[in-house]
């Protein structure tokens, strides 16, 4: 079997705080794959990990049977939506452009080729009225969307999402998890959320991230994978709550919204 | 103005400004949306310690300050990869300690007779020709990298994390990048002096960024109010006999307050509209 992901007793440590410690995952290609977790868990540093953003302390991380340093061009990455600066002048087409950055160093002239695909990933998320819109005038659904076309724009045969739901409205999260969905077709996914809905809806696999990590090869969410995700004490730290019989669960975030970029 | 014109060194002068505003213009707006003023700042005030240096050892000030302002620009570029956190605390210190450098060097050198409030405060009337072609140099070196490098450049200042991700050299334009912070501000102390750059470097670019949809745009901009403001400044300052660094500065102010007026006016109207 080929692995999109496979990482061996990882630690990470930040500034002496152990963040991540003696993680384990062999995630086959074409997952579509949930990571969960309470905020500050690292399911963010683990992203960032794969992408090669981040350095190991220990441990060994390979991405699409490479390093991530090597892999990060093959790689898509769609971080969080508070991450860009909101007053920088940008199009959307200027912003997912952005995507194909190494065809154009040097380039006054952007090349037709590029420009084809960069319009191709902006009309794949529906974007194409927007083309010339300043990004700063976006509702959040639509800079989710232009964000994703960005990813896109790159070619990735891996796609990296950290919460991309979180500033989307419950119309705009379905549209943009049935085009996951449709892109899982061809690339595997990784996408970091809160939502368990999403879970048990649309992907394949689970992996609980708080510290360590638990990996699930099926698209069901128990009780136990969410007290191994999210701890177990009701008050104060976990964010579930049960509703209804059973599954699917919903996850109501009670964090402190503060500490989002764990 | 026109018998101004006529004389030699507004010639110069005036040359230097268009030349300084076209750096001005790229490195304000690169620094202004990548929020390193202070990281500026701390670059313009150490050059002192260069000017010292100079002064003590005899040679051009203007190489002393080149000299340490990339020195100095290099360490914060290490820095900035290793320890980013530290960042504001370690700026801090070579600001003031390159200039209390510059002091005691001047203090112990023999028979000093240097000019200190020109490269404080600026002296574009005694710009030489020589300089002229410095800047003419230093401004072909900044289009080159920043031409070369605007989709990078472009892609680390809205996203470092993301621009990695697509093969963005990161820590190379980080080094380039206060590379040429450091060419412009030696370039711009000529013109309004060093305790002044951060003025001249920030103001432009912060009236811009509200008026353009691209980074190009905010640049060109830029560069036309830098412009704006220099001649204006210089030609006030000779009309009056006022200080010409100190001049500039405080056109640019007045079109800083001007703009923000005219801002919050037109935000008003558009709001009764409704």
């Amino acid at each position: 079997m080929k692995y999109a992901i496979e990482i061996e007793k990882l630690h990470f440590s930040y500034n002496g705080t152990s963040v991540l410690s003696d993680v384990f995952l062999k995630l086959p290609e074409g997952e579509f794959a949930a990571i969960i977790g309470p905020n500050g868990g690292g399911k963010t540093t683990l992203i960032k990990l794969m992408l090669g953003i981040l350095k190991p302390k220990s441990g060994s991380i390979r991405v699409l049977g490479t390093t991530p340093q090597k892999a990060r061009v093959k790689a898509g990455y769609v971080p969080q939506d508070t991450t860009a600066k909101k007053e920088f002048p940008i199009t959307v087409f200027d912003l997912v452009m952005m995507g194909r950055l190494s065809n154009l160093r040097g380039h006054l002239r952007i090349r037709e080729a590029d420009k084809r695909k960069v319009d191709e990933a902006i009309g794949l998320m529906g974007m194409s009225d927007y083309r010339k819109v300043n990004v700063n005038e976006l509702s959040g659904g639509q800079r989710q969307r232009a964000l994703i076309a960005r990813a896109l724009a790159s070619e990735p045969r891996i796609l990296f999402l950290d919460e991309p739901t979180a500033s989307v409205d419950i119309p705009g999260q379905a549209t943009l998890l049935d085009i996951l969905k449709d892109l899982n077709k061809r690339m595997t996914i990784l996408i970091i959320t809160h939502d368990t809905t999403v879970i048990s809806t649309y992907i394949t696999s689970v992996a609980c991230v708080n510290k360590k990590l638990f990996y699930h090869t099926s698209a069901e969410l128990t009780q136990e994978m969410l007290e191994l995700a999210y701890g177990k004490t009701p008050e104060g730290f976990c964010p579930i709550e049960l509703i209804a019989h059973g599954l699917p669960h919903r996850v109501l975030s009670k964090h402190n919204r503060k500490d989002k970029n764990d | 103005m026109i018998e101004a014109l006529q004389l030699g060194f507004m010639k110069n002068a005036l040359w230097a400004g268009l030349l300084t505003s076209i750096a001005c213009g790229i490195i304000g707006t690169l620094v202004v949306v990548n929020r390193i003023v202070f990281i500026s700042g701390g670059i313009a005030h150490s050059t002192f310690g260069g000017i010292g240096l100079a002064v003590f050892f005899g040679f051009s000030p203007i190489f002393g300050a080149l000299g340490f302002a990339l020195a100095v620009a290099m360490i914060l570029a290490a820095i900035t990869v290793k320890r980013k956190e530290r960042m504001d605390a370690l700026i801090g210190v070579l600001w003031a300690v390159g200039m209390a450098l510059g002091v005691i060097l001047i203090d112990i050198t023999p028979g000093y007779n240097v000019d200190l409030m020109s490269y404080l405060f600026g002296s574009i009337l005694a710009i030489p020709s020589s300089d002229i072609y410095l800047m003419l140099v230093v401004d072909i070196i900044i289009l080159g990298l920043v031409g070369y490098f605007y989709r990078d450049i472009m892609a680390m200042a809205y996203d470092e994390e993301f621009a990695f991700t697509v093969g963005a050299p990161v820590v190379v334009l980080n080094f380039v990048l206060l590379g040429m912070i450091a060419l412009a501000t030696v370039m711009i102390i000529r013109l309004v002096g060093l305790i002044l750059v951060i003025a001249l470097l920030s103001i432009p670019p912060y009236i811009s960024e509200n008026h353009t949809g691209s980074l190009l745009g905010m640049i060109l901009l830029s560069i036309i109010l830098s412009l704006i403001f220099t001649a204006v400044g210089l030609w006030l300052s000779f009309g009056y006999n006022l200080s010409s660094g100190a001049t500039i500065i405080m056109v640019a102010a007045v079109g800083f307050v001007l703009d923000f007026l005219y801002r919050s006016i037109k935000h008003k109207m558009a709001k009764g509209a409704l």
